[in-house]
């Protein structure tokens, strides 16, 4: 039997998988004990990658550049996110958590500000721009222009609540709900092709997993998760009973 | 109550007019300050979010262990979760990397628990989520309207499309599907099934006679292709409809912003 930290990752990685689709099965403690798991571990990770990726390098670098050494310059600027990130931390103490909304403020207006230009732009004009007719194109693209114009145009009619939406301006809304309904099909179709794509590499793995280099991990944990579940199972019948 | 209530309020407001006015102001000060230290100010900030996102998780599940709520046995294994990320992110590296940068080093510890604990986790909860996809979508295409045939027809097209049986399927079976579709369309036009159902084998007959005889089965179309058809949905129907939704989404955003440094909308700092 090998044994190395491989080896119990793997034995652990299989556990996991099993736990997570056992949920097929019905809520049970193995789905509950895995969603806790990947909650505190996210939370975790997330906590990490954030102090380590954005944190230190970004405002430690800045206000102790010779400890940190990510080759910013001193700015004691950066003094003021500092004090307004932990007035954010002051939402856990109630008798202060008013101090959050500042730093709240400070996010919300600083994105207002930013994205007020950036989508009139990236999202409104340029888009405009690009659903425009080119005339000098062949026959069959023109045709594709002048339908994206027309699908484009109905769509933002069906948008457009202040009429309602009787006579042309319904009929012209009744298009634009077919060019979303193409859209929303599409985005449903690639939705269903990455879910697929994530459980045929689960399976993969399973499988590859499987093997006696891997101490025949995967058969061995699903047995003994079923004979588990079914010892579960027919407790908490009788328990009903 | 001034500094309570009102101060946020100033703040979000002056935030907003100082960082719309460096895309207006030839003002290097003020370009570079929007340009590169606002937006990295707020990330700092939202990363503190995240932090108080964090604790708020520990002190719930904290909570919850301690006063023996129900299931409390499971928020064990949350906290077990997230304290064994932290010493492995904080505490005990196993490599000789420096801090930061082992976080991406694959004989770091932490990466153990990426690789074999967060990430099957995280695939597989996706991955769950193809069955659940597929039990929703046949509830959506029961309904049977105009509109989700549409929905069924353009996300079936996608996915075979993008799949290598796509590009094996023969014309004349794309021909039925068309066909079909224009049959399905004027279906309720016609009210004798009898006439409904020869009408519909002739006109298939008649399209594969047609393809035959323009040799269809040598040189077939482009618009009788299901990859074809599939980048064409994606390049005309499908665009049209996102471009109008993010026209839409702008729009929204827009508007909202400007209410935001007016200082109207006051209901995201909880008044």
């Amino acid at each position: 039997m090998i044994f190395n930290f491989e080896i119990i990752g793997v034995w652990v990685l299989v556990l996991m998988t099993l736990c997570i689709l056992s949920y097929l099965y019905g809520d049970n403690p193995f789905y509950k004990i895995s969603e806790h798991i990947f909650v505190g571990v996210s939370a975790g990770y997330v906590f990490a990658l954030v102090w380590w990726d954005q944190i230190w390098p970004n405002l430690f670098g800045r206000l102790f550049p010779e400890y940190v050494g990510a080759g910013f310059e001193f700015s004691p600027i950066y003094i003021i996110p500092l004090i307004l990130g932990i007035f954010m931390l002051f939402r856990l103490i109630p008798s202060l958590s008013w101090l959050a909304r500042i730093a709240i403020a400070y996010i919300v207006g600083m994105a207002a500000g930013l994205k007020f230009y950036v989508y009139i732009n990236s999202n409104i004009l340029m888009q405009i721009q690009n659903s425009a007719i080119d005339l000098s194109k062949s026959g069959g693209e023109i045709f594709n222009h002048i339908l994206i114009l027309l699908g484009v145009f109905s769509a933002l009619v069906y948008f457009f609540f202040s009429k309602e939406h009787k006579g042309t301006v319904g009929a012209i809304s009744k298009i634009g709900i077919y060019f979303l309904m193409i859209k929303f099909g599409a985005s449903f179709g690639f939705a269903v092709m990455g879910r697929i794509s994530l459980l045929i590499g689960r399976f993969e793995d399973l499988i590859s997993y499987s093997s006696y280099q891997y101490n025949y991990a995967t058969p061995i944990i699903l047995i003994s998760m079923i004979v588990i579940l079914g010892i579960w199972s027919f407790q908490s019948s009788e328990t009903k009973k | 109550m001034f500094i309570k209530r009102q101060l946020a309020i100033i703040v979000m407001m002056s935030m907003g007019f100082l960082a719309l006015s460096g895309y207006f102001l030839n003002f290097s000060v003020l370009r570079e300050f929007t340009d590169r230290d606002a937006p990295q100010w707020y990330m700092i900030i939202a990363g503190f979010a995240a932090f108080l996102g964090c604790l708020n998780l520990l002190q719930l599940h904290i909570q919850k262990v301690v006063n023996k709520q129900k299931n409390w046995q499971y928020s064990i294994f949350t906290l077990l979760g997230f304290i064994i990320m932290i010493v492995f992110a904080f505490v005990y590296k196993n490599v000789d990397t420096p801090w930061g940068p082992h976080l991406k080093d694959e004989n770091s510890s932490f990466y153990w628990m990426y690789n074999f604990i967060y990430l099957p986790l995280a695939s597989t909860m996706f991955a769950l989520l193809a069955f659940f996809v597929a039990s929703a979508s046949y509830r959506a295409f029961r309904i049977r309207n105009f509109e989700a045939t549409l929905l069924l027809i353009s996300g079936v097209l996608l996915m075979l499309g993008r799949v290598p049986i796509g590009a094996i399927i023969p014309w004349w079976v794309v021909v039925i599907m068309y066909v079909s579709f224009l049959f399905a369309m004027i279906a309720s036009k016609i009210k004798n099934r009898k006439v409904f159902f020869i009408s519909f084998i002739c006109v298939n007959l008649l399209c594969l006679f047609l393809g035959f005889q323009l040799e269809w089965n040598t040189s077939t179309p482009l618009f009788l292709l299901i990859p074809s058809i599939q980048e064409w949905i994606m390049a005309v129907p499908a665009t049209a409809g996102s471009r109008a939704i993010m026209i839409g989404i702008a729009l929204g955003i827009v508007a909202q912003s400007f209410r935001i440094i007016t200082g109207r909308e006051r209901s995201i700092l909880g008044d």
